[in-house]
């Protein structure tokens, strides 16, 4: 198979590039950055077309990566022959894969080919694209990598069809770790704890079912006492019946009781009513009838009491009757003439006995000087006495000599004082007694007129109140009595009309009355009050009559009862009674019993609850160890294959490579690498000195070449059928100049079998 | 008149999902909430009756909570009457460990149990296996009233995971039935009977296993002078929903994913969403089922199934000399079985790339 040419539409920086393609080697010298790496991927993308992903990552989204920088239609065309034929495969990408175009030219009939499919680069080379991405792609980072990592680990990796850090190893022990996170000898696995859990999940779903199997028994025990409680419900029913019977008939005499009570009251309202109407002695009247009579009546009574009260008008009747008690006798009120006389006599008294009561007092005035007299003298002699001692002592006693001689002297002088008054009194006195005998006539006089006013006044007034006052007294109630008389006179008068006007009303009411039988000595309004009265009564009464009546109409016909049905239910009511309550007592101990089950059965549902919970759990415990043991089993069987396909892919490979590797060695060095060693793992190492050293032991730049020589060798073991062509990608950076210029040998060299596109960017690798 | 037929409403019933301790414990409840919220309708909406036909509970694991609020709620509603009849599933006997039964609550025996509404005559059975052959002859109803009939069993057309008894809707032809209210099988079906009825499943009232999938709910029925009208209400908290994605012809994951997250937009995120993954992928595709489990993680659960197919053959790997190429090539050369070559390869192909197994 070999390339003849492309085209670049539009793929990454590349654009409208056109590229002749020799047939054995291809060298492209271009800077960095000119798009190698487009150009290599152009071709594979050509055979194997873009993978469609939503990775962000650039390196790993290529469709991303290459989408054209300056637009355009994405993509182009490459011209090849195979087994003679020459083809021209044209691509362009969308978006994803839909999106894509794909067609096949056979290039020399110019029409469109159906030898292969899009999927051209599997249909050529029998290799996937990572696989020919791996082998025949050889880009510069891979051999750059590779200095410092075991060139036998990446040769791994290149045939494992895994990442740089994930190798078989690495898988294994992956592998192994979760299966003894799953289970393990220490019975920590994730598989021995859910199994474990779900132990203990049985164990108390077996204990709760045991319990619910006790609903069961407990249950049979409700319906026995269901059955029971039925029996004696039945039984106690028709005792039930009997008390019923028996109530019934009990009401029934209940009934007439009442029905004689009703009948009775209406005898005993209807007597009632015949006994009051006998007053009305069967004639006819009404409540208004009897009020105008009451109203006539009460007039008449009212007038009674005015007159009753003039009639009684105390006022003149106590004054009259005082007056006469005063005069004594209504024949012995003096006349006017008569207090006149007494009057004037007063008058005339009063004069004289006031002239005498001076006459005495001028006599009594004149003994009373002679008295003073007699009382001066022994005043003088006193003062005599007095001063004659005090001039006897004069010697003796100084001292009372002195006082004697004061006092007697002070007497002396009080003497002379009181004899000049006295003389003076004296001389006047002298000219009243002329008149005596003048006072002796008058006071006769006055004691005659005296007992002449005494003898009338004394008649009417005490003795002790004086003339004036006690004829003045006789003289206002003589006038008194002539007005009260008067004023009496006219009352009666009076009085006498208005009693003929009240007689002929009062006959009026007594006439009414007279009708009825009443009894005549009571009064008139209390007549009619009864009359009123007993006329409310019977209309009262024959209202209640009736509704008695209605009564015991409607009781009779509620209660439908044979009056004389004197029928009587013999029977012992308490013995049924007591039978009653004993099945009621039986019937609740029964009930009881059943409470006491049913609340034992709803203790067991509330515990047994917890079962569909529990069962849950089991379920959800069993799902997961059910997943848990797949993925056990999965894992098991997966590090089982995973040994079995690397075992084989070992050998398989194994052999081809050797010889390829020992092939493409001496090529380059011009050396014989029979004492190379290729293990399982494809670890490298060599013979020397009887010992075989490993690859590290050597240059980088032998690693290099180890490593390139490796991955020919590859290429050789997986291309058995179709020779690919070769991508390089500046493979050389690392050599010295001596081993690039091999190695460019060994390039022309190579190229004899294979196609190969070179690229490098300096001149001494080209 | 309103009446309601729901079924198989499986209170306490274990989740089939794989869901977790917590979640299994929050759908129960939710479970027990939508049969409560249907009574505040049946409420609101003047509804006569409840028809529950069957499978009301699941095994004999009724807790007593549960029990508690479901006697509860009937007996809080004194003016619907609960018509009951047992499943297959109602082991639980729940009737006879009622002390008190609510009068309201009503019970369909093994012989046919009437209950009548004026004209609306409504009469079910218990089938089980002494009477399941022989009822039907007895089964006599009036021309003149609309007759609903209820049943809890398997009718021979329709196949369920769960075994029940036969219901032979032939011989419940000519019946005069207008409407046959049925229970086991846990989607809404509507079909014809015959001339004059219709027979319906009103399927589960929520979903518990992506077995179960799509609008559940009850049926709402209306009579009228002589007929029955019915409509399906859907009513379940949370929808169940499986997604099945063909990955074939997918290169990378990315577009798998995208794929899945567009199909999964029109979904309430407070259903509970299955992803299948089906058809064959290229060894190249790198899975990351993980990635795809949290992208739906605002789901309130999410499952993802991985059922596709690795599409490798020799002739594939014909033409790689490489490790990878040796190990595919043994791999699917031995005897091992196709799922089991798919995970060795899977395996084998991380452990040589050195990524995490």
């Amino acid at each position: 198979m070999k390339l003849i040419k492309c085209h670049i539409e539009n793929f990454g920086k590349l654009n409208n590039f056109e590229f002749n393609f020799s047939e054995g080697f291809n060298s492209i010298k271009e800077e960095n950055g000119w798009g190698k790496s487009t150009f290599a991927t152009f071709i594979k993308s050509m055979f194997y077309g873009l993978p469609s992903t939503t990775k962000r990552n650039l390196d790993e989204n290529e469709r991303k990566k290459y989408t054209p920088w300056q637009g355009g239609n994405f993509g182009g065309n490459i011209d090849f022959e195979i087994n003679g034929k020459q083809y021209r495969i044209e691509r362009f990408f969308g978006k994803n894969n839909s999106e894509d175009t794909f067609s096949l030219i056979d290039i020399a009939t110019g029409k469109e080919s159906k030898d292969y499919t899009e999927n051209i680069g599997e249909q050529v080379f029998e290799l996937d694209e990572e696989a020919f991405e791996r082998s025949a792609f050889i880009p510069q980072k891979v051999l750059n990598s590779s200095i410092n990592e075991s060139i036998s680990n990446k040769l791994t990796n290149l045939i494992q069809g895994t990442t740089d850090n994930y190798n078989y190893e690495d898988a294994q022990d992956k592998l192994d770790k979760k299966r003894s996170f799953l289970s393990n000898n220490k019975g920590s696995g994730q598989i021995q704890l859910i199994e474990n859990k779900i132990e203990d999940v049985i164990g108390q779903i077996t204990e709760l079912n045991t319990s619910a199997l006790a609903i069961n028994d407990i249950q049979k025990q409700v319906d026995l006492y269901d059955n029971d409680i039925d029996k004696l419900l039945k039984e106690q029913s028709e005792i039930k019946t009997q008390i019923k019977e028996y109530s019934k008939a009990q009401q029934k005499i209940a009934n007439k009781d009442l029905y004689n009570k009703l009948s009775n009251e209406v005898a005993e309202t209807n007597k009632t009513i015949r006994v009051k109407e006998n007053i009305f002695n069967g004639k006819n009247t009404s409540v208004p009838e009897i009020d105008s009579y009451i109203n006539i009546a009460k007039d008449v009574s009212k007038r009674e009491s005015e007159l009753k009260l003039k009639e009684k008008d105390e006022y003149v009747n106590k004054k009259y009757d005082s007056l006469v008690k005063y005069f004594g006798d209504e024949n012995d009120i003096p006349t006017a003439e008569k207090t006149k006389e007494i009057s004037d006599k007063i008058l005339n008294y009063n004069s004289l006995k006031n002239q005498v009561e001076s006459l005495s007092v001028q006599q009594k005035s004149i003994n009373e000087s002679n008295k003073k007299s007699k009382l001066l003298g022994l005043f003088a002699i006193l003062s005599l006495l007095s001063l004659i001692l005090g001039a006897v002592l004069i010697n003796t006693s100084l001292m009372v000599s002195v006082i004697l001689l004061v006092i007697g002297g002070i007497l002396l002088l009080s003497s002379g004082f009181m004899y000049l008054v006295n003389m003076i009194n004296v001389k006047t006195k002298n000219v009243n007694n002329v008149n005596y005998e003048q006072l002796q006539s008058n006071n006769n006089e006055c004691l005659k007129l005296q007992k002449e006013i005494e003898k009338f006044l004394y008649c009417f007034e005490d003795v002790d109140t004086d003339y004036n006052t006690a004829i003045n007294n006789i003289i206002l109630n003589r006038k008194d009595f002539e007005n009260i008389k008067k004023q009496k006179e006219e009352n009666l008068k009076e009085n006498n009309e208005l009693r003929d006007s009240l007689s002929e009303e009062k006959v009026k009411v007594e006439n009414f009355l007279e009708q009825f039988n009443l009894d005549k000595n009571i009064d008139l309004l209390d007549n009619l009050a009864l009359l009123k009265q007993t006329l409310i009564d019977i209309s009262n009464l024959k209202e209640k009559l009736k509704k008695e009546q209605e009564e015991l109409d409607n009781f009779k016909k509620e209660k439908n009862f044979d009056i004389d049905d004197n029928s009587i239910v013999n029977v012992d009511i308490n013995k049924l009674q007591s039978k009653e309550s004993e099945y009621q007592k039986q019937i609740d101990v029964y009930r009881e019993y059943k409470s006491n089950c049913v609340a034992k059965i709803n203790k067991i549902q509330d515990d047994i609850s917890a079962l569909d919970d529990l069962e849950s759990q089991k379920e959800n415990l069993e799902n997961e160890l059910n997943e848990l043991n797949k993925e056990f089993n999965a894992i098991k069987n997966a590090k089982k294959f995973l040994e079995m396909a690397n075992e084989s892919l070992s050998t398989k490979f194994l052999e081809p490579m050797k010889n390829g590797l020992n092939k493409y060695l001496s090529l380059i060095t011009g050396k014989d690498f029979e004492n190379l060693k290729l293990d399982i793992d494809f670890n490298i190492s060599f013979e020397e000195y009887g010992k075989y050293r490993d690859v590290d032991y050597y240059s980088k730049g032998y690693k290099n070449i180890i490593d390139l020589c490796m991955r020919l060798a590859l290429i050789d073991a997986l291309f058995d059928k179709e020779k690919p062509f070769i991508v390089l990608d500046d493979p050389f950076v690392n050599m010295d100049d001596v081993k690039i210029e091999n190695a460019k040998q060994f390039l022309h060299e190579l190229s004899k079998t294979y196609q190969l596109i070179y690229f490098s960017c300096h001149e001494s690798r080209c | 008149m309103r009446f309601i037929h729901c079924a198989d409403i499986h209170l306490d019933s274990k989740m089939e999902t794989n869901l977790s301790s917590p979640k299994a414990k929050e759908r129960k409840k939710e479970i027990l909430n939508t049969f409560e919220r249907m009574v505040t309708y049946a409420t609101e909406n003047d509804v006569k009756a409840i028809i529950i036909a069957g499978d009301m509970f699941d095994t004999a694991r009724i807790t007593n909570i549960t029990k508690t609020r479901v006697l509860n709620t009937i007996s809080k509603n004194p003016n619907i009457d609960f018509l009951y009849l047992s499943g297959n599933h109602d082991e639980s006997n729940f009737i006879s460990l009622i002390e008190d039964v609510p009068k309201n609550l009503k019970i369909f025996g093994t012989k046919w149990t009437t209950f009548e509404y004026g004209n609306i005559k409504i009469t079910g059975v218990c089938l089980n296996e002494n009477n399941s052959a022989t009822i039907y002859d007895t089964l006599n109803l009036s021309l003149n009233d609309i007759n609903i009939v209820v049943m809890h069993g398997q009718i021979i057309k329709h196949n369920s995971k769960e075994k029940g008894e036969i219901i032979n809707l032939t011989k419940l032809k000519n019946k005069n039935i207008d409407y046959l209210a049925l229970g086991h099988i846990h989607s809404y079906i509507q079909d014809k009977l015959d001339k004059r009825g219709i027979y319906c499943y009103s399927g589960c009232l929520e979903g518990r296993g992506f077995d179960e999938c799509g609008d559940k709910g009850f049926v709402l029925l209306e009579t009228d002078d002589d007929k029955v009208l019915t409509k399906f209400i859907p009513f379940a908290k949370r929808q169940l929903v499986e997604l099945v994605v063909d990955i074939t012809g997918y290169d990378n994951w990315f577009d798998i994913e995208s794929e899945v997250l567009e199909q999964s937009k029109k979904l309430s995120f407070d259903n509970l969403l299955k992803v299948t993954l089906k058809g064959k992928y290229k060894i190249k595709l790198d899975k990351h089922l993980g990635m795809l489990e949290q992208k739906l993680e605002k789901f309130y659960f999410v499952k993802i199934k991985d059922e596709s197919i690795l599409e490798v053959t020799l002739k594939d790997v014909e033409n790689d000399i490489s490790l990878r190429g040796e190990f595919i090539r043994k791999v699917l050369s031995s005897t091992l079985k196709d799922e089991e070559k798919e995970q060795t390869i899977l395996v084998g192909l991380k452990s040589l790339f050195g990524e995490d197994l």
